[in-house]
């Protein structure tokens, strides 16, 4: 994450890029305020504070500040002042207009960085621990390569199997699965060709798909580790059956990505535990006597949510952003881009519904309810739950083997 | 009336707002009941979402708007065999007489804003236990239960009829604790209805704004702690279409707090110690 400066070049300022990679961010910066509005928008969604230097009679920052303000897009990016001298009514001009603090100059770089984290509050200062964060696992190149491929017409049943055979233990790991009771049929499959062609395409590269994201995750823990692997493999495969049952209704170009949108949705809970292990079991431990959902007490006490931290990590991973839009929308699916709503609401319907048949990995304090116009998108009849119902009974049954070989 | 969607962040404020100076909770999983309550009130202060009554409440909230949101907060607080006294009536009376001066057809049951099927599932189970207890004349599926909400989410979980132990807790008090252990199976955390109390109760989608003649004609109609909070001329409308929606001798039962005074005179209160109702001579 980063932090847009204007104007630093100015006397006074001190060391502002040591003081701002204290705090985990890294400096951009601007000569003037035309060029911070080029930078904000070539950098939408990356500056999480902007720094504007104000000094009467120059009216630039003040009048970047109102643009800054003025516009949608950037509206929410909070905005220091750094003022070149201290003067009250100039200040609450500045706050007026939208500022969200004002330092005089000079400043104490201790200051600085305290107005900084003050500012963005612990969400902020969360988002910027995990830019910095080295020991967060990378994707492993494999999961790159196969997830290029998710809704490629081209590769072949070959490729993939070239592909896993690359490597050993993913190989192993796919024999264990294929002969396992979820799918085992009469003979021992012993090499990954035989798995393929017995199992079909696209269920061997959703194997795979688990198989390579459980090891790369490995490092990562949480309570209930098993259960999170059983309520996300479930979740998947739901999302799968959702689709499938709305037919045409469900853009073809999506479908690839629907079991690996289901696998990684909750990808951000397993990230907030390895980095807040004792904030997040206090949350955990709340729980029941509340009657918030777990993303609403991290949002209420933490500031971000498990979708928003997943997202972000997703995004550090480059992976493609139907994925990405599915994590972090799960539970609001109407903030998703209007080419992706049919995957990530088809993500938001199967996690309800495999919390209500109990595959989840937190006992209780389940959304209540989904967003009906999810439902309206895939046409799906009262009359037809009972039968999505058994189909993720069967589902369950088969996530709750598969997880055990994970 | 549209709806308009509130955000969890403006439900927290709203529900932090209330307890603050009510006393009054309101679970966030209650979106859907925010929504279809409170919808109507943003519109009449012409407001376009919730974060202006938001704003407005932590600015300076006028005590009335206050009043309408907690009374729309706190009713259909979805319980089984809600107000106990209108149960006894309907199993000590209502259903021996429709049972009685109807044995020839199916006899159709309205629970108009069933949320997640607490209200229709609790008239299934009256029956079947009648039936058990060999009062009743011909099969329990002579009865239909039609069973109507506008909220998609509640009707999903209603049709699923799996409820976890919060909502297991509220209302199998005193006389009907003995229906949870006859017609519910507990796994873990979660107990599941019966297929037989399901079968007999159909699920739809359904807004009372639109006309009834799609649901057919109905001997028992429940319209409990819905209609206090639309306009009068909404619920004049709304007691017309009902009374031509219900076959003659048809019941008619309200919430223990509502009455149809001013609203409709077509039918007829009967009052009993334990409870109300109105019938359509």
């Amino acid at each position: 994450m980063k932090i847009l400066a204007v104007n630093d070049t100015r006397a006074g300022l001190g060391n502002l890029k040591d003081t701002i990679e204290t705090t985990g961010f890294e400096l951009i910066t601007a000569s003037s305020g035309q060029e911070a509005l080029q930078v904000l928008e070539k950098e939408y969604g990356n500056v999480s504070l902007v720094l504007l230097y104000w000094n009467e009679p120059d009216t630039d920052g003040y009048e970047t500040l109102l643009a800054i303000k003025g516009d949608e897009r950037f509206r929410s990016i909070p905005v220091i002042m750094l003022c070149a001298d201290y003067y009250q009514p100039k200040e609450m001009q500045a706050f007026k207009a939208g500022a969200n603090a004002c330092l005089t100059i000079p400043f104490n770089q201790k200051d600085l960085a305290a107005k900084i984290s003050e500012t963005l509050g612990k969400r902020g200062m969360i988002l910027a621990k995990l830019a910095r964060i080295s020991n967060l696992p990378t994707a492993p190149p494999v999961l790159v390569a196969l997830l290029q491929k998710l809704n490629d017409e081209n590769y072949t049943i070959d490729d993939l199997v070239s592909l896993i055979e690359e490597d050993v233990a993913l190989s192993a790991k796919i024999l264990a699965v294929a002969n396992s009771p979820a799918y085992r049929g009469t003979s021992e499959i012993t090499s990954v060709r035989t798995a393929a062609v017995r199992l079909g395409f696209d269920e061997i590269k959703d194997i795979s798909m688990v198989a390579i994201i459980s090891s790369s995750l490995s490092s990562l823990t949480i309570p209930n580790l098993g259960r999170f692997w059983i309520h996300s493999l479930a979740v998947g495969y739901t999302a799968q059956v959702l689709a499938r049952r709305a037919g045409r209704k469900f853009p073809p170009r999506l479908k690839g990505y629907l079991f690996t949108a289901g696998l990684l949705h909750d990808l951000g809970s397993l990230v907030l535990y390895h980095l807040f292990s004792k904030e997040v079991q206090i949350l955990y431990d709340r729980l029941p006597e509340t009657d918030l959902t777990m993303y609403q007490l991290e949002e209420e006490s933490l500031g971000i949510d498990h979708a928003e931290v997943g997202a972000y990590v997703a995004r550090h991973w480059k992976l493609p952003e139907a994925i990405r839009e599915a994590i972090a929308f799960h539970h609001a699916p109407w903030q998703a881009s209007s080419s992706m709503k049919p995957l990530v609401s088809a993500v938001h319907l199967a996690d309800f519904i495999c919390n209500n048949q109990e595959f989840s990995w937190i006992d209780d304090n389940f959304p209540r309810e989904f967003d009906s116009s999810s439902w309206e998108l895939f046409d799906m009849d009262l009359d037809d739950v009972p039968e999505i119902i058994d189909e993720v009974k069967e589902i369950g049954q088969k996530s709750e083997i598969f997880a055990a070989l994970l | 009336m549209a709806i308009i969607k509130v955000t969890p962040q403006e439900l927290t404020e709203l529900a932090r707002f209330l307890e603050k100076v009510r006393g009054i909770v309101i679970p966030p999983n209650k979106a859907y009941l925010v929504e279809s309550r409170l919808s109507k009130l943003l519109e009449e202060n012409g407001m376009k979402s919730y974060r202006e009554l938001v704003d407005l409440l932590k600015r300076n909230p006028p005590k009335p708007l206050v009043d309408k949101i907690v009374d729309a907060m706190t009713t259909n607080e979805t319980l089984w065999f809600r107000d106990s006294g209108i149960w006894e009536i309907m199993r000590d009376e209502i259903i021996p007489d429709l049972d009685r001066r109807i044995p020839a057809r199916r006899i159709r049951i309205w629970s108009a804003a069933c949320s997640t099927g607490q209200e229709p599932y609790s008239i299934s189970m009256l029956i079947h236990r009648r039936h058990k207890e060999k009062r009743i004349a011909g099969p329990p599926s002579r009865y239909e239960i039609v069973a109507t909400d506008i909220s998609m989410s509640a009707l999903f979980l209603a049709k699923v009829g799996r409820y976890d132990r919060i909502s297991m807790s509220r209302g199998f008090t005193g006389q009907w604790a003995t229906y949870k252990d006859e017609f519910f199976k507990t796994t873990g955390n979660t107990a599941q209805i019966s297929n037989e109390i399901k079968d007999i109760v159909h699920f739809q989608r359904f807004n009372l704004s639109d006309p009834l003649t799609s649901l057919g004609k109905f001997d028992l109609v429940l319209i409990r702690n819905v209609a206090i909070y639309f306009s009068l001329d909404f619920k004049k409308e709304l007691f017309r279409k009902i009374y031509n929606a219900m076959n003659p001798g048809g019941y008619l039962i309200l919430g223990a707090s509502e009455s149809l005074r001013g609203i409709s005179s077509d039918f007829k209160l009967v009052t009993r110690p334990r409870g109300f109702y109105y019938t359509k001579v």
